[in-house]
Formats: C-alpha cells, structure tokens, sequence
C-alpha cells in the first residue's frame, strides 16, 4: 500500500494531537489533583491537629471531673469546715484517700481555706496530717492564692518546675460551700507519656510538634532537638519552631498565625509551611489549659500521593489509546484504502492498460472521485485509441516519403556513379589499381575522373564543398567542367588546367558578386583538386590542396608531394593564381596515390582521434609489397577498424596505382 | 574536472612516479617488480590516456628504470601503445628511456621497447646514482 | 642442524654465494633483492652478469609467490605452496640460479611441457614468443603477464633445466636451474 505520506502523516496528525490534548489533560488533572490532595491534607491536618489536642486533654479532664467530684463532696465540705474535729478530719481524711486512688497517679492534694493547711496524699503515703501551711507571703505559694481569688470553678496549671520533657499539669478545682470558697482540692497530671507517644508515635503523613507561644520547641519527634533544649539553661537560647522553618517569609507568616491564637483571635489556623526543606501543610491549635500551641504538619504527598492517581492516568492513556487506534482504522478504510486503489488504477492507465473501470458503490466525496476517474480513463482510452490511429496514418505517409527520398537518393547515387569512370576504363590505363570511393551520404562531394590523351591520360581526384546532395550537385558541375577543358586545351599542362578551372569556377558560382549576394550571400562554395598526367616514363602533377603520395620501387616510406595550398572556385581564391607543374619520374613498379582528406579526418581508436597523416603513412609502407587491389581491401579493412563504431565524418576518395612495366 | 597528480614514493620494488599535467611530463625511476603491476600502473594507464584524451598539448614520458619484471614490461608495453596510437592520430608525444651505460641488459631492453614504436623514443646514457 | 662448520664447507665447495629457505613473499622477495644485489656487488661481478642474476632471481621468485597466491591453497597447504628454496651459486665464469617449490601434481605436466618448449627454440623465436605474447592480451585476473619463464630462458646461457620429486599428499617438489 503506497500511500505512505498520507497514511503517515494522518497518523503523525492523529498523534500530534493525540500527545498535544494528552499534555495539556494531565497537566489540568495535576493541578486539580494537587489541589484536591491539598484541600485534604488540609483538613487532615485539623482534624488530626484537634484529635491530638483531645488525646493529650482528655486524661487531664478525666482527672478534672474527678477533682470536680472530689470538690464538690459533701464530706470535704464537712472537713473544710470543721478541719479540727475528729469526726470530721477522720471522714475528710477517708474520703481524700478514697478518690486519691482513683486519681490517675495516685496522689491527690486538698487545702483548707480556712487554716491553709495542704494535704497532700501519694502512692507512697497516704494524706493524714497537712503537709504544710502555706504562707501568704512565700512565691511559691501564689499559685494558691492567686488561685482562689482569681478562679471559680477550675483551673489547669503547668508545672513549671519540671525539666524538659516532663509534661505535668496540676488540676485546682475551687471547693465551695455555698458561695463561699473554702478550699482547693486537686491532683497532678504526668502527661509526659502520653506527650512522648504523641509526638513520637505519629506516622510518616503526620507530623506533631509542641511550642510555646514564643515558638520554642517544648515537643518534637527529633529527640536531639529536645535534648538540646532541655540541657539549655538560657531559656532564650532554646531552639525554637522559627529556626526550622526554611524561609523569611514563612517565619513571619508562622509568627503572624501563632500570635492569633494566642491572643485568641482564632481558635485553628491552617497554612503552608516548608520545615526542613519539605513542604507541609499546617494545623495548629491553642491548648489554653497548658498553654502550648500543637502544629500537626501534614506532607500531602505522603497523605494522598500521586501514586494512587496513576491508575486513573492510566485509563485515561488506554482509553485515548483506543480511541485513536479505531479512528486510524476508520479512516484507513473510508478514505485511504479507496484512495489506494484509486492510485493503483492510476498507475495502470500509466502504464497503458486504457480499459479500467471502478466499482461505484458510495455515494460520497470518494465515490464522486471514483466516478471522476473513471470518466477520465474512458476519455484517455479514446483519445489513445484516436491517436494511435493518428499516428500509424502519419507513418505510413513518412514512410513513403521517405521512401520516395531513398529511391531519388538511390536514382542519383546511380547517376553519380554513371559520370565516374568505370572499373574498366581505369583498368585499360592503370592495370594494377584500386579505387576506395566511399560518399558520406550515398551520395557526395567526391569525385574522381581518368581522362585519356594521345600520349598518356589524365587522372583526376576532387573534393568539392559539402557533401549529400548539395556537394553531388557540385562534383558534377566540376566534373563536367574539367571535361570541357580538356577537350579544349589538352590535358598537357595540369597547372594550367587547375588555373581555368578557378575562373571558370569562380564565374559559374558567383557570376557578378552583386547578384549572388542578393540571392544567396552566404553561400562560398568551390574544390580541393589533384591532377595527375600520366606518361610512360614519368608524371606531371598539379594540386589544389590535394597531395600526391608516392613510393618509388624499393622505397619504405611514401614521399609527400603536396600541392599548392589554394582552393578553386572560392571567392577568396585568385584568378590569377600561379598554380605550378611538378615533375617526377616514373619508374616501373611505382606506387602512386592520390585521396582527399576524408580518410585523414576519420576519427576513431582508443581516443576517437582522426586517422592521421601517419597512420596512413605506416599503413601503406606496411602495405607497399601487395598488388593494388589487396591493398585496397587491406585499406578499408584498417579503415573500418579504426573507424569503430563512429559514423563517417566526410566523403572518402582514395586512388592508388602501381606502374607497370613499360608496354609497346 | 582536473587531472589528478600522481605522486608515488619509491619503493625496494616499485619505482618514484610523478606526473605534471601542466608541463605535460610523466616521469617514472626506480626499481619496478611490484607484487601484482597491473595494479600498480592502472592509475598510470588511466592518467596518461586521460591526458591524451582532453587536451592537446604534447606528452613527454622521462623514464629511469633500473630493472623491470616481466610484468612491469608488459603494463609499460601498454602504455606506450597508447602513445603510439596518439602519434599515429598526429599528436605530439615523446619518450625518453635513460640507462646505466655500464649496464648492457638496460640498453638491450630500451631497444627492444623502441623496434615496435614509431614515436619519438630517445634513449640516453646517464651514469647510475650510487 | 649438524656441524655448522660442515655446512659452511660444503657450501663453499659448491660455490653457493646465498642460499634461502622459506616463504617467498612479496616483502621477503624486496628483501632478498636488495641482499642479492649488494652480495653481487661485493663480488665485483660484471653488471651485466649481476643484470642477469637478478632477473632470473626476480622472475623465479614472483613465480612461486604467483603461483601460491593463485592456486586456492588453503590452511596449512598455503604456507607450503609460498615456501621455496633458493640458492644462487658461481660455477667458474657462470652463474647459477635454482630455485625450487612445491607444486600440484595436476599441474606439473603443463609445466614441463612449456619449459621442454622453452628448451627446443633458437633465441629469435624465444624472441618472436615472447614479443608474441608481451602484446597479447592478458586474461583478467591473472598476476603476471606468463613471461617469466620466457625471459629466464633468453637470459639464460644454456635450457633451462629441471627436476621433480614426488612428495606425498599430490604434492611434487619442483626445482629450476638456470645457468646465467
């Protein structure tokens, strides 16, 4: 299924999404959770502040309501009265050693109003006689006094005597007779333990510490910080609350909420707190009766972690999970897969199957694109078909055609070749010859002539302008000018032949500058031309840029005769050029050739270079023992060697002969 | 594209080889019995039929060898054919074979590289180092 | 080893200048090359006659190393193959170089063959050969261009000789001299 980029891309859109709207989810869900652990830490913090508050109370007021009960005893009102009589002191005396042994440690005291006497009573000696008096005037016994004038019913009293730690509270419930106060009677409370249990016995979400309105430590689970406090005697250097707390701010706000309740002004604050280095929520409550403001300090994270959301996060993945996964699905199956074999049937008519119909069987935006498709494919197999038909009519008329060329090509190459001398003729001259004639197009610019005279004949090897058709047009024009100059002059003097060529060239091709530059100034056409007149003892020859080469008999290597470097029939070539005869003799057994520079040009080889002077040079001193006509095999044979498969570059004109031994 | 420059280092058995496609110079001195010489002239080959092929500036070879393997023989027959058939096209290359006089194998074997080449192929005595 | 004093008499009373016997690899052969050529300039020898030493050392040499990196030997047979033994020695005027190695049975007629070839031609069909093959064309993969042994044989004054001795496992012990 290839359509990778769509397929892919839905589903990297499905999954941007996906992970755009899970983010931005869990992230609210956080913040609400967070908020929601904190709500309850909070209120766990209270309650458990409170719950602390009543734990430590409540054997305080249990031993309160026992003093109460002990206060409010008529026998003790008795005693109070009548403290002297026996009757009296005796019932007094029973009654205290009654309730001391309900108290919760043992010992009771009861002080008379009237006499000051203080009784006090233990596990180890029960109250018989007053301990002592107390004095009006002594400091340590304004807790009595004070106590009765100020109080009416109860009062708690931290005993300030103890060390550290110790957490004892004296209960003092007023003894009334009437209206009138006429004792106190009381017990102490050792709330260490249950001060120790509480503080210490907390668990890991909860943390209980005790302070005293200034915020010096009086409870708290490190027992390093009490034992630092309790063997420091400067109370003002004791360790407080302030110096655990991590900030500035939070200090002043732990100060700011103590002094309130304190004062009174609240009876349970709840802020945060960071302690330590962890961040707590904080509960706090006045304990009035000892004077000890308890903190519950509650690490919400350990209360309600995130951990117990995870399952909840959980299902919320899994359910987005699905949800995309069934829309991938869907939407491959709607969209996609219809689009697939759409793009398959695409490919189809591509590749030239014209004859594809879809199945329609929706009525929706993919069906109408089924539709759509299938009307384009029946339009493409029309016009296909159309054109085919187009095309096969077209080239059969191009065939034709072409074929009407090739037969007129064919029709001149025959005429071209009528003009040429015949294998025969050459031969009744030059017996031992070869001709390689080789037109580029069929036919060409090339040509070569062989025109007798009385005492010898003439041989003839021109290479006109261009070639194919144009360059034929001009061989034969040149052709049967050479003719007519022979027959008018002789073929005697070469040089004088090439001479009248030139004029009678210049003036056919260009008769009057004037008019042919009108007709067609561009055009600049003429001949490259080599005359050889043959005689019995030697050769006379006249070139126009076409060289003669000759290995005389014995010879290795072919000497060079070139002509002279002008052109005829240019417009640059002069009349009045002085083309000169060279005379050379003419030996038996001398190989003469004359060619035009087609072979020179061929180009081929290992580096597609022309053939070269010198390779022809070798080529014919490799050859120069063997009968022309093997020569001439042997030449086309090296030619098409090194030609390869590269085309033909220029006409191919090669002539060679051997002379005979003298006839007659 | 330019012509790569070769530079190779002699070796105990393989000759200092240094070409310059400026001055159109290929030299080669040295001892030359590699282990496998097809390739170790290969890049040789391909440089100097390159040459040949782009330009049309002549090509000098400068050679100084001590002695060939028969392998080394053949790699250098190779490319002095691919001279030759330059020379035979009309380009300008030479060759220049320089031997230890005292040494007759080494102008026997100069000459026997010259019978089958038409190029210009010098070959000059030249006193061995050392 | 026996007397050491033993060997060294009966090397001289053969005249060997430089006996070896071991792998005939490239690095080795660099090396035996380069000791050849200064022992033979010690001797004072004509540099034409050290020319000649020298190649028939080298084109042996690369012989065996060609032959042993071209057979498919494999394990401990290719350690055998490139092992060679190799002695260049001086009788009166004439040099003399032989040098031997384990070949395969199947290969050995081939072989024999070409050198009874070698031994029947005049030098300029030594020369003609050799011409022959330096331009033909070389089959692809092939180390040397099948030179070797006609060179020795030009360089050489007199055939080239030769022995085989069958050792076990289609292995036969193959040894050339050539005399310089």
């Amino acid at each position: 299924m290839n359509l990778g980029s769509l397929k892919v891309r839905s589903i990297l859109t499905i999954l941007a999404i996906y992970l755009a709207v899970g983010s931005v989810s869990v992230l609210a869900f956080l913040w609400a959770a967070r908020g929601i652990s904190g709500a309850f830490g909070q209120r766990f913090a209270e309650k458990n502040a409170q719950l602390e508050k009543e734990r430590l109370m409540g054997p305080v007021r249990r031993e309160v309501a026992l003093a109460r009960k002990l206060a409010d005893s008529a026998t003790m009102r008795a005693f109070c009265r009548a403290e002297a009589d026996p009757g009296a002191r005796a019932a007094g005396l029973a009654e205290l050693e009654g309730f001391r042994r309900s108290f919760a440690d043992r010992s009771c005291f009861f002080v008379v109003a009237q006499s000051r006497h203080y009784y006090y009573g233990d596990a180890a000696a029960p109250a018989r006689v007053p301990r002592y008096t107390l004095e009006a005037g002594a400091v340590n016994d304004q807790w009595f006094f004070e106590t009765l004038d100020k109080v009416d019913d109860f009062a708690l009293h931290v005993d300030s005597s103890v060390p550290l730690g110790v957490l004892k509270v004296w209960v003092n419930v007023v003894v009334k007779d009437g209206a009138r106060k006429v004792g106190l009677a009381g017990t102490g409370v050792d709330l260490s333990a249950f001060l120790k249990d509480l503080v210490q016995g907390g668990d890991r979400s909860a943390l209980t510490v005790m302070v005293d309105p200034k915020g010096v430590l009086q409870a708290h689970p490190s027992q390093r910080y009490m034992d630092f406090n309790a063997r420091m005697k400067d109370e003002s250097r004791r360790m407080t609350l302030y110096q655990l707390v991590d900030t500035e701010a939070g200090r002043n706000l732990l100060r700011e909420r103590l002094d309130r309740l304190v004062k009174g002004d609240s009876a349970l604050e709840s802020f945060q707190l960071s302690v330590e280095g962890k961040r707590y929520l904080a509960s706090a409550l006045y304990i009035r009766e000892i004077g000890w403001v308890t903190l519950t300090l509650v690490d919400p994270s350990q209360v309600m972690g995130m951990r117990s959301f995870l399952p909840i996060l959980g299902l919320l993945a899994l359910s987005l999970l699905v949800t995309i996964a069934l829309v991938s699905w869907l939407l491959n199956r709607m969209v996609l897969e219809p689009l697939a074999r759409l793009t398959r049937s695409g490919r189809e008519i591509a590749a030239g199957n014209y004859g594809i119909t879809l199945k329609v069987d929706r009525d929706d935006e993919i069906g109408r694109l089924t539709r759509t498709f299938n009307h384009m494919a029946a339009t493409i197999q029309d016009y296909t078909s159309n054109l085919e038909g187009l095309v096969e009519e077209r080239t059969l008329a191009l065939t034709q055609s072409n074929r009407k060329i090739m037969d007129s090509l064919a029709y001149a190459h025959l005429i071209q070749e009528s003009m040429l001398p015949k294998s025969g003729d050459l031969s009744r001259h030059i017996p031992d010859h070869f001709v390689l004639f080789r037109p580029r197009d069929i036919v060409g610019g090339d040509f070569y002539a062989c025109l007798p005279d009385e005492r010898g004949f003439l041989l003839a090897v021109g290479d006109c302008t261009g070639h194919g058709v144009p360059g034929a047009f001009m061989s034969m024009s040149a052709g049967a000018i050479l003719n007519q100059l022979v027959a008018k002059l002789g073929a005697a003097d070469p040089a004088l032949l090439l001479r009248e060529m030139n004029g009678s060239l210049k003036r056919l091709l260009h008769q009057g500058d004037g008019q042919s530059a009108a007709r067609g100034g561009t055009m600049d056409n003429g001949l490259d031309l080599a005359l050889l007149r043959v005689l019995p003892d030697r050769m006379v020859f006249a070139g126009a840029r076409l060289p003669l080469w000759v290995l005389g008999p014995g010879e290795e290597e072919p000497a060079v005769h070139a002509g002279d470097s002008h052109s005829l029939g240019y417009r640059r070539s002069r009349e009045d050029y002085p083309f000169r005869n060279q005379e050379l003799p003419l030996a038996p057994g001398t190989v003469a050739y004359l060619f035009t520079d087609g072979i020179l040009d061929q180009h081929g080889g290992r580096f597609g270079f022309g053939f070269g002077r010198r390779r022809l040079g070798r080529l014919l001193q490799d050859l120069r023992g063997l009968p022309m006509a093997a020569q001439g095999e042997a030449l086309a044979e090296a030619l098409a060697d090194y030609q390869g498969a590269n085309p033909q570059r220029d006409d191919i004109t090669i002539l060679g002969f051997r002379s005979g031994p003298a006839e007659e | 594209m330019t012509l790569e420059t070769l530079t190779f280092a002699a070796t105990a058995s393989s000759p200092r080889v240094r070409s310059d496609a400026e001055a159109g110079l290929l030299e080669l001195a040295g001892e030359s019995y590699p282990e496998n010489s097809f390739e170790f002239f290969q890049p040789i080959l391909a440089w100097v039929e390159d040459f040949l092929a782009r330009d049309d500036r002549p090509l000098g070879v400068e050679l100084r060898l001590t002695y060939l393997n028969t392998s080394s023989i053949k790699c250098m027959m190779d490319l002095l054919d691919a001279m030759e058939e330059a020379h035979l096209s009309g380009r300008a290359v030479s060759v220049t074979w320089f031997y230890d006089p005292e040494n007759d194998r080494a102008l026997d074997l100069a000459e026997e590289f010259r019978e089958d080449l038409s190029l210009p192929f010098r070959i000059v005595p030249m006193p061995s180092e050392g | 080893m026996g007397d050491l004093d033993q060997i060294r008499r009966y090397l001289a009373s053969e005249g060997i200048l430089m006996s070896f016997n071991g792998p005939f690899r490239h690095s080795i052969i660099e090396e035996l090359g380069k000791a050849v050529r200064r022992h033979l300039e010690a001797e004072a020898v004509r540099k034409s006659a050290m020319a000649d030493v020298f190649t028939v050392f080298i084109e042996a040499a690369q012989n065996v190393a060609a032959y042993a990196a071209q057979g498919h030997w494999t394990g401990p047979e290719r350690a055998q193959a490139e092992t060679g033994v190799l002695v260049i020695g001086r009788r009166g005027d004439r040099y003399l170089v032989r040098c031997g190695n384990y070949v395969r049975s199947q290969d050995t007629p081939g072989l024999l063959a070409r050198l009874d070839a070698l031994a029947g031609m005049a030098p300029a069909d030594l020369k003609a050969l050799y011409k022959e093959r330096l331009h033909a064309e070389v089959p692809p993969g092939a180390l040397g261009a099948g030179l070797g042994l006609i060179r020795m044989a030009r360089t050489a004054s007199a055939p080239l000789s030769y022995s085989v001795a069958a050792e076990d496992a289609g292995l036969e012990f193959f040894s050339l001299t050539v005399t310089v």
